[in-house]
């Protein structure tokens, strides 16, 4: 395969949990980027940094375990070095746990791969009495040694000298790919050779911080409701900053549309007019309304991840997860998903195995989102009496749950969504987040989102206003939509939903926060005389249908398209997509039809 | 994917000696009790194949290497265990009833 650049090219590969990441970020500075390499699946970032006065590549591999393990990451590293010749490789290694780490130096060896080993995490091996010989143990695996601090600095200047050096003593020669297929087993005399004398371990365990706060975070009773506790709290500062931020953010985009767009476009005529602004304007304003979401979301996700919690919750579900196919992690980001669906599907990305990441793809829509959560809270207002409406709200949130679950249960099933992954975790020691971290996941998180989903939201806000507002001057159900809405009254009315609400629906495509505002448009009323229209002509059975199929169908374009995104599989999305649609329809038909059943 | 029904119980049956007959004297780390050292006598492949082996080899667990079991989680949730002195891991019962172990005294 044609090589990407012919920059001299560096690739950091490193155990999860080994500050693998904080160690690339530190030598790239803010300046990595996604790249694009043909025969890789997964996003790796990448950065070109003068080093020494020459300009490097370098490439951030997914955290592994091995070189010749099983899972999805494990193979992208062994394409990668197979695919792509590199100048040398830094392998990062927890110097508190370089005793069982040195594996991967020592494959690296047998591969014939130029390498350097970064000890990171020295503060940490100082706290716990760990020494290293490093000139020892450099001489015995034939490559420099260095121990470092990513996280503080440590070692750092002397780490980049012998790097740099490390790249002098490379030039002129060929740079290397690697066949970890072909490579011999390393064997576990040959890492107690390396080790024997170069490390020290205290002859008595030491007690740490974390021993003790796992007594309680972990308690096989205690831990539970602990870690409940830990996710209101997650959701609560997203509800208290997040939402109302997309209140604000709301506010800025209808500022411009009605102080900046819309002056601006008063000469054009009133078609071209409406398609850029309630077609194209719409879209680039959902993409807007969900930035403090994201990035919200994502500090939060990396404050709890890179403290060590979210592994321990796992721990702490995955009794219960198992049974459904799954595993812990997967309700974590359920939960989350309660806040907004689409950060936590990007989350599931801490997941290695793709079927079981897909299936936590599939259930994590059926999340009852606070998008949603607006929709219901209008109608049940409307329809329902005022003493049973916050009952009426749980049970969407107990379906929300159950929905879930059965889905998995049911999916779990089919081949193609059963992990066979056995359940070994890491549990990191508890850290302390730096701001810097938080900060730059954030960004990244924020970049990564707006690059993938801007354009594909924008084409879904244009093709909904195509529907809605043709023929020309048609409103409501006279349009093409309406047509729509009218079309589908064979499938719609067996569950109570009619041509006006289906229309609602179809709106309710883009986002659910469009829903109440459509129904307006639908009715010609304001959101009173909406309220009014709808207690008059809906039913509760019909309304509690509505919300059904609201709650069960596809959230908003915005999570088709981190679907796309996350997934990579067209075939997937509309899968996702497809099974969703029929799942709420048959969970509201079974409903509509029960109750109408027994109220006769 | 489960094993026998035996692993999935809640109660960590501490008297390792009341294995069934096919297990005979052996001691798996899942019939452990929390608190237990002992050291890794063997990593046997099971339904998962080599891969699982691989994975624990590189977590630490390789026959020589001594574990602490430090807790189980309720309802037969997954064990945590110690793997030297510095890695912490949680195993499903199913996974670690394939490490073969010996009881350490100290």
């Amino acid at each position: 395969m044609e090589p990407v650049s012919t920059l001299p090219r560096v690739a950091v590969v490193g155990q999860p949990n080994t500050g693998k990441s904080i160690l690339f970020n530190r030598i790239t500075g803010a300046r990595a980027h996604v790249g694009n390499w043909p025969g890789i699946t997964v996003d790796m970032a990448q950065a070109t940094v003068r080093l020494d006065g020459t300009a490097v590549e370098f490439v951030d591999l997914p955290g592994v375990y091995d070189f010749t393990g099983w899972s999805e990451d494990e193979q992208v590293v062994r394409r990668f070095l197979g695919l792509y010749s590199i100048d040398l490789l830094i392998i990062v290694i927890n110097a508190t746990q370089i005793d069982r780490q040195v594996r991967m130096a020592l494959q690296a060896k047998a591969l014939g791969l130029p390498a350097v080993v970064m000890l990171n995490m020295a503060d940490e091996a100082q706290k716990l009495g760990i020494r290293h010989d490093t000139a020892a143990l450099a001489a015995r695996l034939g490559m420099p040694v260095f121990l470092v601090s990513a996280k503080y600095g440590r070692g750092w200047d002397a780490a980049m000298g012998g790097l740099a050096k490390a790249l002098r003593d490379r030039r002129g020669k060929a740079p290397r790919t690697a066949d970890p297929d072909g490579a011999a087993q390393v064997r576990e005399e040959d890492c107690a050779a390396v080790l024997a004398g170069a490390v020290h371990y205290p002859a008595e365990e030491p007690r740490t911080l974390t021993e003790r706060i796992d007594r309680l975070m972990m308690h096989p009773w205690l831990g539970l409701p602990l870690f409940f506790a830990t996710m209101l709290a997650v959701f609560w500062v997203i509800w208290e900053i997040g939402i109302p931020a997309q209140g604000w953010v709301g506010g800025g985009t209808d500022w411009i549309q009605g102080h900046l767009l819309e002056p601006a476009l008063a000469w054009t005529p009133a078609v071209v007019r409406s398609f850029l602004v309630d077609g194209v304007w719409l879209g680039v304003a959902t993409v807007a309304s969900f930035v403090p979401l994201i990035v919200i979301f994502f500090f939060c996700m990396a404050a709890v991840e890179d403290s060590g919690y979210l592994s321990r919750a796992a721990y702490l579900m995955d009794a219960f997860m198992r049974r459904l196919g799954l595993d812990g992690r997967a309700f974590v980001m359920q939960m989350l998903g309660f806040g907004c669906n689409v950060p936590a599907l990007m989350g599931t990305r801490i997941m290695r195995s793709r079927p079981l990441r897909l299936l936590s793809m599939l259930i994590i829509p059926f999340s009852l989102c606070s998008a949603r959560l607006a929709v219901f809270v209008f109608i049940i207002a409307a329809i329902f009496p005022a003493r049973s409406g916050p009952l009426v709200l749980f049970s969407f949130y107990v379906i929300s749950f159950l929905a879930a679950f059965l889905a998995a249960a049911i999916f779990s099933r089919s081949g193609q969504f059963r992990s066979r992954e056995p359940f070994v975790l890491e549990l990191p020691p508890y850290r302390t987040p730096t701001l810097r971290q938080v900060l730059l996941r954030g960004w990244g998180e924020l970049r990564i989102f707006l690059r993938r989903a801007t354009n594909f939201i924008i084409v879904g806000c244009v093709a909904v206003w195509l529907l809605t507002n043709f023929p020309v001057g048609a409103t409501g159900l006279e349009s093409w939509g309406g047509d729509l809405g009218r079309l589908l009254a064979p499938v719609m009315a067996p569950i109570g939903i009619d041509p006006h609400l289906t229309l609602a629906l179809i709106f309710g495509f883009i986002a659910k926060e469009v829903v109440i505002g459509s129904l307006s448009t639908i009715y010609a009323l304001n959101a009173d005389g909406v309220a009014h229209q709808l207690a008059l002509s809906v039913t509760p059975l019909q309304a509690y249908s509505f919300c059904l199929f609201c709650l069960l169908y596809t959230p908003c374009l915005t999570t088709i398209a981190t679907v796309r995104a996350e997934s990579k599989s067209w075939g997937f999305t509309w899968f996702s997509l497809g099974a969703s649609l029929l799942y709420a329809w048959g969970v509201s038909f079974v409903f509509y039809q029960g109750a109408r059943l027994l109220a006769w | 994917m489960l094993d026998s029904g035996l692993t999935e119980r809640d109660e960590p049956p501490a008297a390792a000696a009341s294995t069934t007959a096919d297990h005979r004297s052996r001691l798996r780390l899942v019939d452990m009790a929390p608190g237990a050292k002992v050291q890794v006598a063997a990593v046997g492949v099971g339904e998962f194949g080599a891969g699982l082996a691989t994975r624990l080899a590189a977590m630490g667990v390789v026959p020589g290497k001594r574990l602490k079991l430090l807790r189980r989680a309720a309802f037969g949730g997954p064990l945590v265990v110690r793997v030297g002195t510095t890695t912490e891991i949680a195993i499903r019962c199913a996974e670690a009833s394939l490490i073969d172990v010996v009881p350490m005294t100290d």
